[in-house]
Protein backbone atom coordinates (compact mmCIF):
# COMPACT_ATOMS: atom_id res chain seq x y z
CA UNK A 1 0.00 0.00 0.00
CA UNK A 2 1.17 3.39 -0.58
CA UNK A 3 1.87 6.31 2.01
CA UNK A 4 -1.16 8.11 0.10
CA UNK A 5 -3.22 5.61 -0.18
CA UNK A 6 -3.08 4.89 3.38
CA UNK A 7 -3.37 8.55 4.01
CA UNK A 8 -6.82 8.67 2.15
CA UNK A 9 -7.78 5.73 4.37
CA UNK A 10 -6.65 7.13 7.47
CA UNK A 11 -8.66 10.46 6.36
CA UNK A 12 -11.85 8.63 5.36
CA UNK A 13 -11.94 6.56 9.09
CA UNK A 14 -11.39 9.84 10.75
CA UNK A 15 -14.38 11.61 9.03
CA UNK A 16 -16.81 8.06 9.56
CA UNK A 17 -15.61 8.51 13.48
CA UNK A 18 -16.82 12.23 13.50
CA UNK A 19 -20.23 11.44 11.34
CA UNK A 20 -19.39 12.66 8.09
CA UNK A 21 -21.12 11.01 5.60
CA UNK A 22 -22.16 12.16 1.95
CA UNK A 23 -25.60 13.85 1.94
CA UNK A 24 -27.98 12.41 0.43
CA UNK A 25 -30.28 14.53 -0.27
CA UNK A 26 -34.29 15.20 0.01
CA UNK A 27 -35.03 12.53 -2.59
CA UNK A 28 -33.74 9.85 0.44
CA UNK A 29 -35.93 10.96 2.44
CA UNK A 30 -39.01 9.38 0.26
CA UNK A 31 -37.56 6.68 -1.35
CA UNK A 32 -39.81 4.18 0.13
CA UNK A 33 -42.60 5.59 -0.59
CA UNK A 34 -45.02 5.40 -3.94
CA UNK A 35 -44.53 7.67 -6.53
CA UNK A 36 -47.48 10.17 -6.28
CA UNK A 37 -45.99 13.53 -6.79
CA UNK A 38 -42.90 15.65 -7.17
CA UNK A 39 -41.29 18.79 -7.61
CA UNK A 40 -38.14 18.97 -9.81
CA UNK A 41 -36.19 22.21 -10.04
CA UNK A 42 -35.20 23.68 -13.56
CA UNK A 43 -32.01 21.02 -13.56
CA UNK A 44 -34.33 18.11 -13.16
CA UNK A 45 -33.69 17.55 -9.56
CA UNK A 46 -35.99 16.27 -7.38
CA UNK A 47 -36.41 18.71 -4.55
CA UNK A 48 -39.62 17.34 -2.86
CA UNK A 49 -41.92 14.24 -3.42
CA UNK A 50 -44.81 12.22 -2.06
CA UNK A 51 -46.67 9.20 -2.11
CA UNK A 52 -49.61 8.02 -3.19
CA UNK A 53 -53.08 10.22 -2.66
CA UNK A 54 -55.84 7.47 -2.42
CA UNK A 55 -59.43 8.82 -2.16
CA UNK A 56 -61.91 6.20 -0.81
CA UNK A 57 -65.31 6.94 -0.10
CA UNK A 58 -67.12 4.45 1.48
CA UNK A 59 -70.66 3.38 1.61
CA UNK A 60 -71.09 3.23 5.05
CA UNK A 61 -73.67 0.73 6.37
CA UNK A 62 -72.97 1.60 10.08
CA UNK B 1 -62.21 9.96 4.19
CA UNK B 2 -65.01 10.66 1.72
CA UNK B 3 -63.79 11.82 -1.72
CA UNK B 4 -66.59 12.14 -3.98
CA UNK B 5 -68.84 15.15 -4.28
CA UNK B 6 -72.10 14.69 -3.26
CA UNK B 7 -73.98 15.66 -6.13
CA UNK B 8 -72.72 12.59 -7.81
CA UNK B 9 -72.76 10.54 -4.36
CA UNK B 10 -76.38 11.38 -4.72
CA UNK B 11 -76.47 9.96 -8.25
CA UNK B 12 -75.16 6.84 -7.73
CA UNK B 13 -77.11 5.99 -4.40
CA UNK B 14 -80.38 6.66 -6.32
CA UNK B 15 -79.62 5.29 -9.78
CA UNK B 16 -78.57 2.37 -7.87
CA UNK B 17 -81.41 1.81 -5.43
CA UNK B 18 -85.52 1.77 -5.95
CA UNK B 19 -85.70 5.58 -5.47
CA UNK B 20 -87.94 5.94 -8.53
CA UNK B 21 -91.93 5.56 -9.00
CA UNK B 22 -93.31 2.32 -7.89
CA UNK B 23 -89.71 0.87 -6.99
CA UNK B 24 -88.08 1.07 -10.02
CA UNK B 25 -84.28 2.58 -9.85
CA UNK B 26 -84.14 6.38 -9.47
CA UNK B 27 -82.48 8.64 -11.55
CA UNK B 28 -80.41 6.85 -14.10
CA UNK B 29 -76.32 7.08 -13.64
CA UNK B 30 -76.28 8.95 -17.03
CA UNK B 31 -73.19 10.97 -18.02
CA UNK B 32 -73.15 13.17 -14.98
CA UNK B 33 -69.36 13.78 -15.85
CA UNK B 34 -69.63 14.21 -19.57
CA UNK B 35 -68.57 12.60 -22.67
CA UNK B 36 -65.32 14.12 -23.72
CA UNK B 37 -62.36 13.98 -21.86
CA UNK B 38 -62.39 14.59 -18.42
CA UNK B 39 -59.33 17.22 -16.55
CA UNK B 40 -57.49 16.90 -13.34
CA UNK B 41 -57.75 20.15 -11.85
CA UNK B 42 -55.00 21.84 -9.01
CA UNK B 43 -55.98 23.75 -5.76
CA UNK B 44 -54.61 25.95 -3.62
CA UNK B 45 -57.09 25.22 -0.61
CA UNK B 46 -58.56 22.18 -0.22
CA UNK B 47 -61.52 20.74 -1.81
CA UNK B 48 -64.55 19.72 0.14
CA UNK B 49 -67.36 16.73 -0.28
CA UNK B 50 -69.39 19.58 -2.00
CA UNK B 51 -67.20 22.07 -3.24
CA UNK B 52 -63.77 22.63 -5.23
CA UNK B 53 -60.77 24.21 -3.64
CA UNK B 54 -59.78 27.35 -5.20
CA UNK B 55 -57.74 26.68 -8.37
CA UNK B 56 -54.09 27.50 -8.99
CA UNK B 57 -52.89 30.32 -11.09
CA UNK B 58 -51.81 29.06 -14.73
CA UNK B 59 -48.19 28.14 -15.00
CA UNK B 60 -46.65 26.66 -18.18
CA UNK B 61 -48.56 23.23 -18.66
CA UNK B 62 -51.21 24.06 -16.79
CA UNK B 63 -54.17 26.06 -17.41
CA UNK B 64 -57.49 27.13 -15.87
CA UNK B 65 -59.72 24.18 -15.25
CA UNK B 66 -56.91 21.16 -15.06
CA UNK B 67 -54.52 19.33 -17.04
CA UNK B 68 -55.67 17.31 -19.81
CA UNK B 69 -54.69 14.82 -21.40
CA UNK B 70 -54.72 12.78 -18.60
CA UNK B 71 -54.64 9.45 -21.11
CA UNK B 72 -56.54 6.10 -20.23
CA UNK B 73 -56.95 4.77 -17.28
CA UNK B 74 -57.08 1.22 -16.84
CA UNK B 75 -60.99 0.11 -16.12
CA UNK B 76 -61.71 -1.33 -12.56
CA UNK B 77 -62.07 -4.73 -12.68
CA UNK B 78 -63.84 -6.57 -9.41
CA UNK B 79 -64.27 -3.38 -7.74
CA UNK B 80 -60.55 -2.97 -7.65
CA UNK B 81 -59.03 0.72 -7.53
CA UNK B 82 -58.60 3.21 -10.86
CA UNK B 83 -55.27 4.72 -11.05
CA UNK B 84 -55.35 8.07 -11.99
CA UNK B 85 -53.92 9.69 -14.47
CA UNK B 86 -52.56 7.17 -17.14
CA UNK B 87 -49.73 9.67 -18.71
CA UNK B 88 -47.27 11.66 -16.50
CA UNK B 89 -48.71 15.55 -15.80
CA UNK B 90 -45.89 18.12 -15.12
CA UNK B 91 -46.37 21.83 -15.00
CA UNK B 92 -43.74 24.53 -14.44
CA UNK B 93 -44.51 27.18 -12.08
CA UNK B 94 -44.07 30.74 -13.23
CA UNK B 95 -45.53 32.40 -9.76
CA UNK B 96 -45.41 30.09 -6.67
CA UNK B 97 -47.39 27.49 -5.88
CA UNK B 98 -49.36 25.94 -2.94
CA UNK B 99 -50.93 22.75 -4.31
CA UNK B 100 -53.06 21.15 -1.45
CA UNK B 101 -55.90 19.05 -3.56
CA UNK B 102 -57.02 17.85 -6.64
CA UNK B 103 -60.40 17.73 -8.46
CA UNK B 104 -61.10 15.07 -11.22
CA UNK B 105 -63.86 17.07 -13.31
CA UNK B 106 -65.62 16.35 -16.23
CA UNK B 107 -64.71 18.57 -19.04
CA UNK B 108 -66.81 21.03 -18.57
CA UNK B 109 -65.85 21.47 -14.79
CA UNK B 110 -68.65 18.91 -13.45
CA UNK B 111 -66.99 17.83 -10.44
CA UNK B 112 -65.97 13.82 -9.40
CA UNK B 113 -63.99 12.78 -6.89
CA UNK B 114 -61.23 14.93 -4.90
CA UNK B 115 -58.69 14.42 -2.28
CA UNK B 116 -56.20 16.11 -0.51
CA UNK B 117 -52.43 15.67 -2.03
CA UNK B 118 -50.16 13.47 0.12
CA UNK B 119 -48.02 16.04 2.91
CA UNK B 120 -49.91 18.84 1.53
CA UNK B 121 -49.73 21.96 1.04
CA UNK B 122 -47.01 21.58 -1.69
CA UNK B 123 -44.42 23.95 -2.27
CA UNK B 124 -43.77 24.99 -5.49
CA UNK B 125 -41.39 28.05 -6.14
CA UNK B 126 -40.88 29.80 -9.93
CA UNK B 127 -39.23 27.78 -12.36
CA UNK B 128 -39.92 24.23 -10.76
CA UNK B 129 -42.08 21.99 -11.65
CA UNK B 130 -44.69 19.93 -10.08
CA UNK B 131 -45.55 16.58 -11.30
CA UNK B 132 -48.36 13.82 -11.00
CA UNK B 133 -46.74 10.33 -11.46
CA UNK B 134 -48.97 8.57 -14.63
CA UNK B 135 -48.97 5.27 -14.79
CA UNK B 136 -51.12 1.67 -15.22
CA UNK B 137 -53.34 0.85 -12.42
CA UNK B 138 -51.51 1.05 -8.85
CA UNK B 139 -48.67 2.82 -10.44
CA UNK B 140 -50.44 6.12 -10.84
CA UNK B 141 -50.24 8.81 -8.61
CA UNK B 142 -53.80 8.92 -7.87
CA UNK B 143 -55.52 6.25 -6.53
CA UNK B 144 -59.57 6.18 -6.52
CA UNK B 145 -62.09 3.63 -5.08
CA UNK B 146 -65.06 3.42 -3.54
CA UNK B 147 -64.22 0.84 -0.71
Amino acid sequence: MTEGLAAEIREALAAARRGETEDLGSFARYADEPNGWRVLDPDGNVVDSGGQTVTEASADAG
Amino acid sequence: MAAIDQALVSILLNGLTPTGAAGIPGTAIGTPVGTTAMKLRLNTTLSTASAFGTEIVNGTGYAAGGFTSLGQSTASSSGSAVGVPLTTQSATATSAWSIASFDLTGNAAQRGFWGPFNAQPIAVGIGNTFQITGGSGAAAGIQISLT
